[in-house]
Protein backbone atom coordinates (compact mmCIF):
# COMPACT_ATOMS: atom_id res chain seq x y z
CA UNK A 1 0.00 0.00 0.00
CA UNK A 2 2.83 2.36 0.88
CA UNK A 3 4.25 1.78 -2.56
CA UNK A 4 0.96 2.56 -4.21
CA UNK A 5 0.23 5.81 -2.40
CA UNK A 6 2.76 8.01 -4.24
CA UNK A 7 1.28 6.87 -7.51
CA UNK A 8 -2.19 7.87 -6.48
CA UNK A 9 -1.69 11.62 -6.79
CA UNK A 10 -1.18 14.53 -4.51
CA UNK A 11 -4.45 16.26 -3.77
CA UNK A 12 -5.60 17.30 -0.32
CA UNK A 13 -3.36 16.28 2.55
CA UNK A 14 -1.35 13.83 0.47
CA UNK A 15 -3.89 11.06 0.54
CA UNK A 16 -6.12 10.75 -2.48
CA UNK A 17 -9.53 9.27 -2.54
CA UNK A 18 -9.42 7.10 -5.67
CA UNK A 19 -13.18 7.18 -5.83
CA UNK A 20 -13.29 10.97 -5.99
CA UNK A 21 -14.62 12.25 -9.34
CA UNK A 22 -12.09 13.64 -11.75
CA UNK A 23 -12.09 17.43 -11.94
CA UNK A 24 -14.34 18.86 -14.60
CA UNK A 25 -13.20 21.40 -17.14
CA UNK A 26 -15.83 23.73 -15.76
CA UNK A 27 -14.57 23.50 -12.17
CA UNK A 28 -12.85 26.77 -12.99
CA UNK A 29 -14.53 29.60 -14.89
CA UNK A 30 -14.51 29.68 -17.84
CA UNK A 31 -12.60 26.35 -17.97
CA UNK A 32 -9.50 24.69 -16.54
CA UNK A 33 -6.08 25.57 -18.02
CA UNK A 34 -5.53 22.09 -19.38
CA UNK A 35 -5.18 21.18 -23.02
CA UNK A 36 -8.16 18.82 -23.17
CA UNK A 37 -10.37 21.59 -21.77
CA UNK A 38 -8.96 24.17 -24.18
CA UNK A 39 -9.59 21.64 -26.93
CA UNK A 40 -13.18 21.16 -25.83
CA UNK A 41 -14.04 24.81 -25.34
CA UNK A 42 -11.90 26.56 -27.95
CA UNK A 43 -10.16 24.52 -30.61
CA UNK A 44 -12.88 22.02 -31.44
CA UNK A 45 -15.83 24.43 -31.61
CA UNK A 46 -14.09 27.43 -33.17
CA UNK A 47 -11.03 26.20 -35.11
CA UNK A 48 -11.27 22.55 -36.18
CA UNK A 49 -13.62 23.13 -39.13
CA UNK A 50 -13.21 21.83 -42.61
CA UNK A 51 -11.71 24.71 -44.58
CA UNK A 52 -10.02 26.07 -41.43
CA UNK A 53 -7.79 24.01 -39.13
CA UNK A 54 -9.02 20.54 -39.98
CA UNK A 55 -7.73 18.22 -42.64
CA UNK A 56 -7.47 18.03 -45.53
CA UNK A 57 -5.73 21.32 -46.21
CA UNK A 58 -5.66 22.64 -42.67
CA UNK A 59 -4.67 26.29 -42.94
CA UNK A 60 -0.88 26.71 -42.71
CA UNK A 61 -0.70 23.00 -42.05
CA UNK A 62 -1.88 23.53 -38.48
CA UNK A 63 -4.36 20.87 -37.42
CA UNK A 64 -6.33 21.75 -34.31
CA UNK A 65 -8.58 18.77 -33.86
CA UNK A 66 -8.55 16.44 -30.92
CA UNK A 67 -5.50 14.23 -30.79
CA UNK A 68 -3.43 16.42 -33.13
CA UNK A 69 -3.33 19.79 -31.43
CA UNK A 70 -0.42 19.21 -29.04
CA UNK A 71 2.02 17.92 -31.66
CA UNK A 72 0.95 20.68 -34.06
CA UNK A 73 1.47 23.68 -31.81
CA UNK A 74 3.82 23.04 -28.88
CA UNK A 75 7.43 23.66 -29.86
CA UNK A 76 6.51 23.94 -33.55
CA UNK A 77 7.75 26.97 -35.52
CA UNK A 78 5.08 29.28 -36.85
CA UNK A 79 4.72 29.34 -40.62
CA UNK A 80 3.76 32.99 -40.67
CA UNK A 81 6.65 34.01 -38.40
CA UNK A 82 9.30 31.25 -38.34
CA UNK A 83 11.23 33.16 -35.66
CA UNK A 84 8.54 32.23 -33.14
CA UNK A 85 7.10 28.96 -31.98
CA UNK A 86 3.37 28.52 -32.18
CA UNK A 87 3.48 27.74 -28.47
CA UNK A 88 6.66 28.20 -26.47
CA UNK A 89 6.15 26.55 -23.06
CA UNK A 90 6.42 29.09 -20.26
CA UNK A 91 6.51 32.05 -22.64
CA UNK A 92 3.04 33.11 -23.79
CA UNK A 93 4.11 36.56 -24.97
CA UNK A 94 6.44 35.03 -27.56
CA UNK A 95 4.06 32.27 -28.53
CA UNK A 96 2.71 33.13 -31.97
CA UNK A 97 -0.63 31.42 -31.38
CA UNK A 98 -1.25 33.61 -28.33
CA UNK A 99 -0.41 36.67 -30.41
CA UNK A 100 -2.88 35.57 -33.06
CA UNK A 101 -5.61 35.13 -30.46
CA UNK A 102 -4.85 38.54 -28.94
CA UNK A 103 -4.69 40.29 -32.29
CA UNK A 104 -1.17 41.51 -31.59
CA UNK A 105 0.03 44.14 -34.12
CA UNK A 106 3.00 41.91 -35.00
CA UNK A 107 0.92 39.11 -36.50
CA UNK A 108 0.65 38.34 -40.20
CA UNK A 109 -2.83 38.17 -41.68
CA UNK A 110 -5.97 38.13 -39.59
CA UNK A 111 -6.63 37.82 -35.89
CA UNK A 112 -8.07 34.45 -34.96
CA UNK A 113 -10.66 32.99 -34.80
CA UNK A 114 -11.01 34.21 -38.36
CA UNK A 115 -13.84 36.67 -38.74
CA UNK A 116 -14.64 36.49 -35.03
CA UNK A 117 -16.12 36.43 -32.57
CA UNK A 118 -12.77 36.57 -30.86
CA UNK A 119 -12.06 34.83 -27.57
CA UNK A 120 -12.87 36.73 -24.43
CA UNK A 121 -10.02 38.00 -22.28
CA UNK A 122 -10.96 35.34 -19.71
CA UNK A 123 -10.62 32.59 -22.29
CA UNK A 124 -7.29 33.92 -23.56
CA UNK A 125 -6.07 34.15 -19.96
CA UNK A 126 -6.79 30.45 -19.49
CA UNK A 127 -4.71 29.52 -22.54
CA UNK A 128 -1.95 31.83 -21.34
CA UNK A 129 -2.03 30.07 -17.97
CA UNK A 130 -1.72 26.71 -19.70
CA UNK A 131 1.37 27.99 -21.53
CA UNK A 132 2.80 29.38 -18.28
CA UNK A 133 2.21 25.99 -16.66
CA UNK A 134 4.46 24.40 -19.26
CA UNK A 135 2.00 23.72 -22.09
CA UNK A 136 1.71 20.07 -21.22
CA UNK A 137 -0.31 17.47 -23.10
CA UNK A 138 -2.83 17.22 -20.28
CA UNK B 1 -37.82 24.20 -38.03
CA UNK B 2 -37.26 21.03 -39.99
CA UNK B 3 -34.51 20.59 -42.55
CA UNK B 4 -36.78 20.51 -45.60
CA UNK B 5 -38.35 23.77 -44.59
CA UNK B 6 -34.93 25.34 -44.07
CA UNK B 7 -33.89 24.22 -47.57
CA UNK B 8 -37.01 25.78 -49.02
CA UNK B 9 -36.15 28.96 -47.17
CA UNK B 10 -32.63 28.87 -48.57
CA UNK B 11 -33.84 28.42 -52.12
CA UNK B 12 -36.33 31.19 -51.62
CA UNK B 13 -33.65 33.46 -50.26
CA UNK B 14 -31.47 32.74 -53.26
CA UNK B 15 -34.30 33.29 -55.69
CA UNK B 16 -35.45 36.41 -53.93
CA UNK B 17 -32.08 37.79 -53.04
CA UNK B 18 -33.44 41.25 -53.48
CA UNK B 19 -35.46 40.72 -50.34
CA UNK B 20 -32.61 39.32 -48.31
CA UNK B 21 -30.12 41.94 -48.74
CA UNK B 22 -24.43 41.81 -48.55
CA UNK B 23 -20.99 42.65 -49.25
CA UNK B 24 -18.93 41.87 -52.41
CA UNK B 25 -17.36 42.98 -55.65
CA UNK B 26 -18.64 40.44 -58.21
CA UNK B 27 -21.73 42.62 -58.34
CA UNK B 28 -19.67 45.11 -60.35
CA UNK B 29 -18.93 42.49 -62.98
CA UNK B 30 -22.63 41.69 -63.16
CA UNK B 31 -23.59 45.35 -63.30
CA UNK B 32 -21.16 46.12 -66.13
CA UNK B 33 -21.46 42.79 -67.92
CA UNK B 34 -17.68 42.39 -67.88
CA UNK B 35 -15.58 39.42 -66.80
CA UNK B 36 -13.36 39.51 -63.70
CA UNK B 37 -10.31 39.68 -65.98
CA UNK B 38 -11.57 42.88 -67.57
CA UNK B 39 -10.89 44.80 -64.39
CA UNK B 40 -8.31 42.61 -62.60
CA UNK B 41 -4.89 41.37 -63.70
CA UNK B 42 -5.66 38.11 -61.97
CA UNK B 43 -7.94 36.27 -64.41
CA UNK B 44 -10.11 34.95 -61.60
CA UNK B 45 -10.55 38.31 -59.91
CA UNK B 46 -9.24 40.23 -56.94
CA UNK B 47 -6.01 42.15 -56.46
CA UNK B 48 -4.59 44.66 -58.90
CA UNK B 49 -6.83 46.38 -61.39
CA UNK B 50 -6.08 46.45 -65.07
CA UNK B 51 -5.82 49.78 -66.86
CA UNK B 52 -9.47 49.33 -67.84
CA UNK B 53 -10.40 48.66 -64.21
CA UNK B 54 -8.37 51.58 -62.96
CA UNK B 55 -9.96 53.96 -65.46
CA UNK B 56 -13.40 52.62 -64.56
CA UNK B 57 -12.63 53.43 -60.92
CA UNK B 58 -11.41 56.89 -61.84
CA UNK B 59 -14.14 57.93 -64.23
CA UNK B 60 -17.31 55.88 -63.76
CA UNK B 61 -17.48 54.98 -60.08
CA UNK B 62 -16.98 58.22 -58.12
CA UNK B 63 -20.00 60.17 -56.95
CA UNK B 64 -18.06 63.41 -56.91
CA UNK B 65 -14.94 63.03 -59.06
CA UNK B 66 -12.34 65.56 -58.12
CA UNK B 67 -10.94 67.77 -60.83
CA UNK B 68 -7.19 67.44 -60.93
CA UNK B 69 -4.81 70.37 -61.32
CA UNK B 70 -4.16 71.28 -64.92
CA UNK B 71 -1.45 69.17 -66.44
CA UNK B 72 -1.72 66.46 -63.76
CA UNK B 73 -2.71 63.07 -65.25
CA UNK B 74 -4.96 60.78 -63.18
CA UNK B 75 -3.14 58.07 -61.25
CA UNK B 76 -3.99 54.76 -62.88
CA UNK B 77 -0.95 52.81 -61.68
CA UNK B 78 0.78 52.61 -65.05
CA UNK B 79 4.43 53.49 -64.58
CA UNK B 80 5.59 52.59 -68.07
CA UNK B 81 4.91 50.03 -70.80
CA UNK B 82 6.43 47.29 -68.68
CA UNK B 83 5.42 47.95 -65.13
CA UNK B 84 2.22 48.94 -63.39
CA UNK B 85 1.28 48.96 -59.72
CA UNK B 86 -1.82 48.92 -57.58
CA UNK B 87 -2.76 49.03 -53.93
CA UNK B 88 -5.59 48.42 -51.49
CA UNK B 89 -5.92 49.65 -47.94
CA UNK B 90 -8.81 48.81 -45.67
CA UNK B 91 -9.04 50.14 -42.15
CA UNK B 92 -12.07 49.82 -39.94
CA UNK B 93 -13.71 50.57 -36.68
CA UNK B 94 -15.85 47.68 -35.47
CA UNK B 95 -18.36 47.77 -32.64
CA UNK B 96 -19.66 44.44 -31.40
CA UNK B 97 -22.69 44.08 -29.20
CA UNK B 98 -23.27 40.82 -27.34
CA UNK B 99 -24.66 39.61 -24.03
CA UNK B 100 -21.12 39.02 -22.70
CA UNK B 101 -20.24 42.65 -23.29
CA UNK B 102 -19.73 45.26 -25.95
CA UNK B 103 -16.44 45.99 -27.65
CA UNK B 104 -15.10 48.61 -30.01
CA UNK B 105 -11.82 48.46 -31.85
CA UNK B 106 -9.89 50.05 -34.69
CA UNK B 107 -7.98 47.72 -36.99
CA UNK B 108 -6.07 47.65 -40.22
CA UNK B 109 -7.77 44.94 -42.18
CA UNK B 110 -5.39 44.88 -45.13
CA UNK B 111 -2.68 46.88 -46.83
CA UNK B 112 -1.68 45.30 -50.12
CA UNK B 113 0.73 46.36 -52.83
CA UNK B 114 0.49 44.89 -56.31
CA UNK B 115 3.08 44.90 -59.06
CA UNK B 116 2.53 43.70 -62.59
CA UNK B 117 5.49 43.27 -64.91
CA UNK B 118 4.72 42.82 -68.60
CA UNK B 119 7.65 40.69 -69.64
CA UNK B 120 6.36 39.89 -73.12
CA UNK B 121 3.47 42.07 -74.33
CA UNK B 122 0.18 40.12 -74.51
CA UNK B 123 2.00 36.90 -73.67
CA UNK B 124 3.83 36.81 -70.37
CA UNK B 125 3.32 38.65 -67.09
CA UNK B 126 4.91 38.41 -63.69
CA UNK B 127 2.50 39.38 -60.96
CA UNK B 128 3.03 39.91 -57.22
CA UNK B 129 0.48 40.69 -54.52
CA UNK B 130 2.22 41.42 -51.23
CA UNK B 131 0.40 42.13 -48.00
CA UNK B 132 2.21 44.81 -46.02
CA UNK B 133 -0.26 45.11 -43.18
CA UNK B 134 -1.46 44.09 -40.70
CA UNK B 135 1.70 42.68 -39.12
CA UNK B 136 4.69 41.47 -41.07
CA UNK B 137 4.77 41.37 -44.85
CA UNK B 138 3.58 38.23 -46.57
CA UNK B 139 3.13 37.12 -50.15
CA UNK B 140 -0.47 36.55 -51.09
CA UNK B 141 0.09 35.87 -54.76
CA UNK B 142 3.18 35.60 -56.95
CA UNK B 143 2.84 33.94 -60.30
CA UNK B 144 3.76 33.91 -63.95
CA UNK B 145 0.80 34.35 -66.26
CA UNK B 146 1.00 33.13 -69.83
CA UNK B 147 -1.99 34.61 -71.60
CA UNK B 148 -3.71 34.75 -74.97
CA UNK B 149 -2.61 31.28 -75.92
CA UNK B 150 -4.20 29.51 -78.91
CA UNK B 151 -7.70 28.34 -78.09
CA UNK B 152 -8.13 31.32 -75.74
CA UNK B 153 -6.26 29.56 -72.99
CA UNK B 154 -4.13 30.98 -70.24
CA UNK B 155 -1.76 29.33 -67.78
CA UNK B 156 -0.88 30.59 -64.34
CA UNK B 157 1.97 29.06 -62.34
CA UNK B 158 3.13 29.97 -58.85
CA UNK B 159 1.31 31.03 -55.71
CA UNK B 160 -2.26 32.17 -56.12
CA UNK B 161 -5.79 31.97 -54.77
CA UNK B 162 -7.32 28.80 -56.15
CA UNK B 163 -10.53 29.33 -58.13
CA UNK B 164 -13.81 28.33 -56.55
CA UNK B 165 -17.21 29.99 -56.32
CA UNK B 166 -17.92 33.70 -56.21
CA UNK B 167 -14.74 35.54 -55.22
CA UNK B 168 -16.35 37.95 -52.79
CA UNK B 169 -14.34 40.73 -51.25
CA UNK B 170 -15.76 39.81 -47.86
CA UNK B 171 -13.58 36.93 -46.68
CA UNK B 172 -15.81 36.32 -43.68
CA UNK B 173 -18.78 35.37 -45.84
CA UNK B 174 -19.50 31.75 -45.03
CA UNK B 175 -19.01 30.64 -48.65
CA UNK B 176 -15.44 32.00 -48.31
CA UNK B 177 -14.50 31.39 -44.67
CA UNK B 178 -16.09 27.96 -44.35
CA UNK B 179 -14.92 26.55 -47.68
CA UNK B 180 -11.25 27.50 -47.26
CA UNK B 181 -11.27 29.37 -50.58
CA UNK B 182 -10.52 32.91 -49.42
CA UNK B 183 -7.87 35.61 -49.42
CA UNK B 184 -6.25 34.05 -46.33
CA UNK B 185 -5.47 30.86 -48.23
CA UNK B 186 -3.11 31.20 -51.16
CA UNK B 187 -1.64 27.97 -52.43
CA UNK B 188 1.14 26.89 -54.78
CA UNK B 189 0.31 25.18 -58.02
CA UNK B 190 -0.81 25.48 -61.59
CA UNK B 191 -3.97 26.99 -63.07
CA UNK B 192 -5.27 26.60 -66.58
CA UNK B 193 -8.08 28.77 -67.86
CA UNK B 194 -10.24 28.74 -70.93
CA UNK B 195 -12.27 31.67 -72.17
CA UNK B 196 -13.86 30.83 -75.50
CA UNK B 197 -16.52 33.50 -75.27
CA UNK B 198 -19.57 33.19 -73.11
CA UNK B 199 -17.89 30.44 -71.14
CA UNK B 200 -15.04 31.04 -68.72
CA UNK B 201 -13.47 28.12 -66.89
CA UNK B 202 -10.47 27.82 -64.59
CA UNK B 203 -8.97 24.60 -63.33
CA UNK B 204 -6.27 24.62 -60.64
CA UNK B 205 -4.08 21.91 -59.18
CA UNK B 206 -2.43 22.99 -55.93
CA UNK B 207 -0.72 21.43 -52.94
CA UNK B 208 -3.86 21.56 -50.83
CA UNK B 209 -1.77 21.68 -47.68
CA UNK B 210 -3.16 24.94 -46.35
CA UNK B 211 -0.54 27.12 -47.98
CA UNK B 212 2.45 25.16 -46.71
CA UNK B 213 4.84 22.84 -48.49
CA UNK B 214 3.24 19.57 -49.44
CA UNK B 215 4.55 16.34 -48.00
CA UNK B 216 2.49 13.89 -50.02
CA UNK B 217 1.46 13.07 -53.57
CA UNK B 218 -2.15 14.16 -53.11
CA UNK B 219 -3.21 17.45 -54.59
CA UNK B 220 -6.20 19.72 -54.32
CA UNK B 221 -8.12 20.18 -57.55
CA UNK B 222 -10.60 22.99 -57.96
CA UNK B 223 -12.65 24.13 -60.90
CA UNK B 224 -14.90 27.10 -61.48
CA UNK B 225 -16.94 27.60 -64.60
CA UNK B 226 -19.26 30.47 -65.53
CA UNK B 227 -21.61 30.87 -68.43
CA UNK B 228 -22.50 34.45 -69.27
CA UNK B 229 -25.71 35.28 -71.04
CA UNK B 230 -26.20 38.95 -70.23
CA UNK B 231 -27.74 39.98 -67.97
CA UNK B 232 -27.38 36.51 -66.39
CA UNK B 233 -24.29 34.65 -65.27
CA UNK B 234 -24.43 31.13 -63.88
CA UNK B 235 -22.01 28.35 -63.23
CA UNK B 236 -20.67 25.70 -60.97
CA UNK B 237 -17.58 24.90 -58.93
CA UNK B 238 -16.01 21.65 -57.83
CA UNK B 239 -13.17 20.98 -55.41
CA UNK B 240 -11.53 17.86 -54.11
CA UNK B 241 -8.71 17.42 -51.66
CA UNK B 242 -7.18 14.53 -49.77
CA UNK B 243 -4.62 14.35 -47.02
CA UNK B 244 -3.84 11.10 -45.34
CA UNK B 245 -6.99 9.40 -44.22
CA UNK B 246 -9.18 12.47 -44.69
CA UNK B 247 -10.78 13.65 -47.89
CA UNK B 248 -12.99 16.61 -48.65
CA UNK B 249 -15.24 17.30 -51.61
CA UNK B 250 -17.11 20.50 -52.35
CA UNK B 251 -19.60 21.36 -55.06
CA UNK B 252 -21.34 24.64 -55.67
CA UNK B 253 -23.79 26.26 -58.00
CA UNK B 254 -23.67 30.01 -58.33
CA UNK B 255 -25.53 32.53 -60.34
CA UNK B 256 -26.10 36.24 -60.63
CA UNK B 257 -28.09 38.67 -62.70
CA UNK B 258 -28.80 42.28 -63.26
CA UNK B 259 -32.49 42.19 -62.43
CA UNK B 260 -33.17 45.79 -63.32
CA UNK B 261 -31.13 48.76 -64.44
CA UNK B 262 -29.91 49.39 -60.89
CA UNK B 263 -30.39 46.07 -59.12
CA UNK B 264 -27.95 43.16 -59.10
CA UNK B 265 -28.47 39.88 -57.28
CA UNK B 266 -26.15 36.93 -56.85
CA UNK B 267 -26.23 33.70 -54.93
CA UNK B 268 -24.23 30.55 -54.21
CA UNK B 269 -25.15 27.21 -52.75
CA UNK B 270 -22.40 24.80 -51.57
CA UNK B 271 -22.58 21.19 -50.48
CA UNK B 272 -19.57 19.56 -48.84
CA UNK B 273 -18.65 16.03 -47.88
CA UNK B 274 -15.75 15.21 -45.56
CA UNK B 275 -14.75 11.61 -45.04
CA UNK B 276 -12.31 10.00 -42.65
CA UNK B 277 -11.53 6.47 -43.82
CA UNK B 278 -9.93 5.52 -40.51
CA UNK B 279 -12.80 6.46 -38.25
CA UNK B 280 -15.45 5.85 -40.89
CA UNK B 281 -17.02 9.20 -40.08
CA UNK B 282 -18.57 11.10 -42.96
CA UNK B 283 -19.79 14.65 -42.46
CA UNK B 284 -21.98 16.54 -44.87
CA UNK B 285 -22.33 20.29 -44.73
CA UNK B 286 -24.25 23.03 -46.49
CA UNK B 287 -23.35 26.66 -47.08
CA UNK B 288 -25.43 29.28 -48.82
CA UNK B 289 -25.17 32.93 -49.72
CA UNK B 290 -27.43 35.48 -51.35
CA UNK B 291 -26.78 39.13 -52.04
CA UNK B 292 -28.50 42.12 -53.55
CA UNK B 293 -26.90 45.40 -54.60
CA UNK B 294 -28.88 48.48 -55.46
CA UNK B 295 -27.27 51.46 -57.16
CA UNK B 296 -29.25 54.31 -55.60
CA UNK B 297 -27.24 57.10 -57.21
CA UNK B 298 -23.94 57.40 -58.99
CA UNK B 299 -21.28 56.08 -56.61
CA UNK B 300 -23.82 55.00 -53.96
CA UNK B 301 -24.51 51.33 -53.47
CA UNK B 302 -26.86 49.67 -50.99
CA UNK B 303 -25.93 46.12 -50.08
CA UNK B 304 -27.69 43.31 -48.34
CA UNK B 305 -26.74 39.69 -47.88
CA UNK B 306 -27.71 36.49 -46.15
CA UNK B 307 -25.26 33.74 -45.10
CA UNK B 308 -26.13 30.26 -43.93
CA UNK B 309 -23.91 27.42 -42.72
CA UNK B 310 -24.84 23.98 -41.49
CA UNK B 311 -21.56 22.27 -40.44
CA UNK B 312 -23.13 18.83 -40.03
CA UNK B 313 -26.42 18.01 -41.68
CA UNK B 314 -26.90 14.96 -39.46
CA UNK B 315 -27.18 17.21 -36.41
CA UNK B 316 -29.88 19.74 -35.81
CA UNK B 317 -29.43 23.00 -34.00
CA UNK B 318 -25.80 23.60 -35.03
CA UNK B 319 -26.52 26.02 -37.89
CA UNK B 320 -25.35 29.62 -38.03
CA UNK B 321 -26.66 32.42 -40.17
CA UNK B 322 -25.85 36.02 -40.77
CA UNK B 323 -27.62 39.04 -42.19
CA UNK B 324 -25.66 42.04 -43.43
CA UNK B 325 -26.92 45.44 -44.54
CA UNK B 326 -24.64 48.16 -45.73
CA UNK B 327 -24.14 51.32 -47.69
CA UNK B 328 -20.98 52.21 -49.55
CA UNK B 329 -19.95 55.17 -51.59
CA UNK B 330 -17.17 55.79 -54.07
CA UNK B 331 -16.90 59.34 -52.80
CA UNK B 332 -14.21 60.38 -55.22
CA UNK B 333 -11.27 58.78 -56.98
CA UNK B 334 -9.53 56.11 -54.86
CA UNK B 335 -11.81 56.52 -51.81
CA UNK B 336 -14.63 54.22 -50.73
CA UNK B 337 -16.04 54.40 -47.18
CA UNK B 338 -18.56 51.74 -46.14
CA UNK B 339 -20.98 51.41 -43.25
CA UNK B 340 -22.16 47.91 -42.35
CA UNK B 341 -24.66 46.53 -39.87
CA UNK B 342 -24.45 42.80 -39.29
CA UNK B 343 -26.39 40.30 -37.21
CA UNK B 344 -24.93 36.82 -36.63
CA UNK B 345 -27.05 34.10 -35.08
CA UNK B 346 -25.19 31.09 -33.76
CA UNK B 347 -26.38 27.88 -32.15
CA UNK B 348 -26.78 28.52 -28.42
CA UNK B 349 -25.02 25.31 -27.45
CA UNK B 350 -23.20 22.51 -29.29
CA UNK B 351 -21.67 19.58 -27.39
CA UNK B 352 -21.61 21.54 -24.14
CA UNK B 353 -19.99 24.62 -25.64
CA UNK B 354 -22.10 27.74 -25.63
CA UNK B 355 -22.14 30.41 -28.30
CA UNK B 356 -23.79 33.78 -28.38
CA UNK B 357 -25.36 35.89 -31.06
CA UNK B 358 -23.93 39.27 -31.78
CA UNK B 359 -24.58 42.45 -33.66
CA UNK B 360 -21.87 44.51 -35.31
CA UNK B 361 -21.56 47.97 -36.76
CA UNK B 362 -18.51 48.37 -38.95
CA UNK B 363 -17.24 51.60 -40.46
CA UNK B 364 -14.65 50.82 -43.10
CA UNK B 365 -12.39 53.02 -45.18
CA UNK B 366 -11.10 51.61 -48.44
CA UNK B 367 -8.35 53.43 -50.31
CA UNK B 368 -7.41 51.88 -53.62
CA UNK B 369 -5.35 52.32 -56.71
Amino acid sequence: MALLLPLAGCAGEGIVDPTAPAPLCTDIVPFRPELHCIQQFVFTPTCAFSGCHANPGAQLGMELYEGRTFMQIVGVPSVEDPNLLRIEPGNPDDSYLIRKLRGDPSIVEERMPFGGPYLTQEEIDVIVQWVLDGAEDN
Amino acid sequence: MNRAFRLVLLCASAALAALTPAHAEPYMALRTGNSCASCHTNQTGGGKRTLFGALYGLEDLPAWPMTLPEGRAPLDGTLNNWLSIGADYRGLNASRFADSGNTNSFATQEGNLYTDFTLLPDRLRFYADVQLAPGSASTREMFALIEKLPGRLYVKAGRFFAPYGWRLQDDTAFIRARTGFNFQSPDDGLEIGWNPGRLTSSLAITNGAGGTTDDNTNKRVSLVSFWTWAPFRAGFSLASNRQGEVSSKLAAVHWGAQMAERLVVLAEFDAGRDENTTTGVTTRRLIAFAEADLLVAKGWNLKGSFDYHDPDTSESGDEENRVTLGVECFVTQHVQPRLIWRRTDRPPEVHGVTFEDDREIILELHIFL
